[in-house]
């Protein structure tokens, strides 16, 4: 068994390490007058007169950015720099990066030169609350509506169908459209639209009222989130329900005299549990990737809204460090479920 | 199945109808006598309801006309979906089936293309092209070979599941007997019944490309902004959440156009 999670551990990370320098390898590809443009023109040429300290300017600030040294160990030959293959052995961008990360160092942001990290962190403390409270409210829901559908036959084949139609809704115009009926002063204005309430009254307002204030303003987003897992969910955990419904044992259970209700909720949903399992591991990446939509269209100052702005900015020490996070959810999950599947089923346990 | 029986149920015949009208539109969309083109701006008519001085179905915040950027909104996300779903589906099940296929050979084949399929399905598809979009120049092209990359993994995986089960058939076995070539019992024998399954999700991730296009759009990633996207017209009405047709009526087109596409691949 430690043998197993040690190669899906291992495996994860050769997959983060060749993502991230996918990604790296690729930004260097990007012409850097882009990432230069938005951010040196204030200190270039609040310093610079001539074209010459201009030139000695900007050429600082690469500098600084470490964007002055080779990009990788060795570079292609091109038409315009050279004819041949180059070494440029160990002093490099990619080197120096892939140091910087294994002291935790993710960097810092083109943008505003904050660093990474405290970046992510600070965003973590909104999207860790979302995801996990949309986690949890998926799984429940789901387990609830699955078991009504075992119990109610009747209702089984429209409300799947209904689900069947929701998951042809991508989450951004489900969460756009939630925003056009519950928090629009001409429909329902029952909802905030954006953000997370007033900074300023929230600092001395009690505990209680402030969890409660983030709630409020989490509903939609929540229920966007919840309701674009919710169909797969259902479906996946009712098509396990089905195949047990015939089984001998809930025969067994039924011909005692057991009602459908305890049939369902103590014999087959059990061993139905067992092959959703599987579904958890992609269930948090997704509401990852769903949190940067559903941030970014409600003004959530979470890790997905930081995400997207980097990706529409090219400021990709942020996006790196983004891409990482995810890639370690991605690890936590799957981690989760092999756990859960350790607890569940007993086989497992004996086999390894 | 045979063909009649596949439209013997009135709602494929519907979803049918429904993706031929888009695609036409979408196609004749610029020989289309359109009252207004969809990168004309008119700065004194922004944000207007639907109806007014012949924009039927209103116009955005730079006073384009919605329903010329609806079709050609629509010609953006075909143009970029069909091509990128019909080379997923080839790339996908040639790389699933010939995994599959070499399973058991020295050769690495398949722990290889395994391997690939786990690094690529390890981040979440939409943050994964978001960082691969965003480190590059917006262009249409690029786009389409980013999808290229990640999309390929969905077709691989169901057509090397069914290669696992074919490769054990008897007339395999009697190919391998008469000593045919390895790779031309791949090409000759094994594949023709193995890629069904690539074919039946075709329409499903051509839906989910068209998903992700809006949603990079949306985002302002991807596709550089002059070309015309649903996804920027919800943007616009992110922006501004009282103009109400510039949500419902792409919102409609995008959930009918999903809708149908799914319907085809039941």
């Amino acid at each position: 068994m430690v043998r197993y999670l040690l190669f899906r551990l291992m495996r994860l990370l050769f997959a983060l390490w060749l993502t991230a320098s996918g990604v790296f390898l690729l930004s260097g590809s990007l012409p850097t007058d882009i990432i230069l443009q938005p951010l040196s023109v204030g200190e270039i040429s609040a310093t610079a007169s001539s074209l010459q300290q201009q030139r000695l300017a900007e050429q600082r600030f690469r500098h600084r950015l470490g964007l002055d040294i080779p990009l990788f160990y060795f570079s292609l030959p091109t038409a315009t720099t050279h004819q041949q293959w180059q070494w440029h052995g160990r002093h490099n961008q990619y080197h120096r990066w892939v140091q910087q990360l294994l002291h935790g160092n993710l960097g810092r942001s083109y943008r505003d030169g904050q660093s990474v990290t405290t970046l992510l962190a600070a965003a973590l403390t909104y999207t860790l609350p979302l995801t996990t409270l949309a986690a949890t409210l998926s799984v429940l829901l789901a387990l609830w509506l699955a078991t009504r559908l075992a119990i109610h036959q009747q209702i089984r084949l429209p409300a799947l169908r209904l689900l069947y139609a929701l998951d042809a809704l991508p989450l951004f115009v489900l969460a756009l459209l939630l925003l056009l009926l519950f928090a629009n002063p001409d429909m329902l204005p029952w909802f905030p639209a954006y953000g997370l309430g007033e900074e300023s009254e929230l600092v001395n307002a009690p505990m209680l009222e402030r969890i409660g204030t983030l709630l409020y303003h989490l509903v939609l987003p929540l229920i966007s989130l919840t309701l674009v897992n919710l169909p797969h969910l259902v479906v996946q955990l009712d098509a396990a329900l089905q195949n047990e419904r015939l089984t001998a044992y809930a025969a067994t259970a039924r011909a005692k005299g057991a009602p459908e209700k305890q049939v369902v909720q103590h014999h087959t949903l059990r061993n139905a549990l067992l092959p959703s399992l599987s579904q958890l591991t992609d269930l948090l990446p997704a509401l990852v990737a769903g949190a940067v939509v559903v941030e970014v269209i409600f003004a959530l100052p979470g890790v997905g809204r930081l995400l997207a702005e980097a990706a529409a900015t090219h400021d990709y020490p942020v996006i790196l460090g983004g891409v990482l996070l995810t890639a370690v959810v991605r690890l936590l999950a799957q981690f989760l479920t092999d756990s859960l599947y350790l607890v569940a089923d007993p086989r497992i346990r004996l086999r390894t | 199945m045979s063909v009649s029986l596949y439209f013997a149920d009135w709602r494929r015949r519907v979803a049918i109808g429904w993706l031929c009208l888009l695609l036409v539109s979408a196609v004749a969309a610029p020989w289309l006598p359109l009252p207004f083109a969809p990168d004309q701006l008119d700065l004194s008519a922004t944000l207007q309801p639907p109806g007014t001085a012949g924009h039927w179905l209103g116009t955005d915040p730079y006073g384009r006309d919605v329903l010329a950027l609806l079709l050609f909104g629509a010609r953006t996300a075909l143009r970029l979906s069909l091509p990128a779903a019909v080379l997923t589906t080839i790339l996908g099940t040639l790389l699933g089936a010939t995994a599959g296929f070499y399973r058991n050979s020295p050769l690495p084949i398949d722990s290889i293309v395994m391997g690939l399929m786990a690094v690529i399905s390890s981040i979440p598809r939409l943050i994964l092209v978001l960082a691969l979009a965003a480190v590059q120049p917006p262009s249409i092209n690029t786009l389409l070979v980013l999808l290229l990359c990640t999309y390929w993994i969905g077709p691989a995986r169901l057509v090397r599941a069914e290669m696992l089960r074919t490769r054990e058939v008897p007339f395999i076995e009697a190919a391998r007997a008469t000593g045919i070539p390895a790779y031309r019992i791949l090409l000759r024998h094994a594949l023709p019944n193995t890629w069904q399954p690539a074919l039946a999700v075709f329409p499903l991730s051509v839906a989910s490309l068209i998903a992700l296009e809006t949603t990079l759009s949306f985002l302002g990633v991807g596709l550089p902004p002059e070309i015309a996207s649903w996804g920027r017209l919800l943007a616009a009405f992110s922006i501004d959440p009282s103009a109400w047709w510039l949500l419902l009526y792409p919102a409609a087109v995008l959930f009918s156009t999903s809708l149908a596409l799914r319907q085809l691949s039941k």
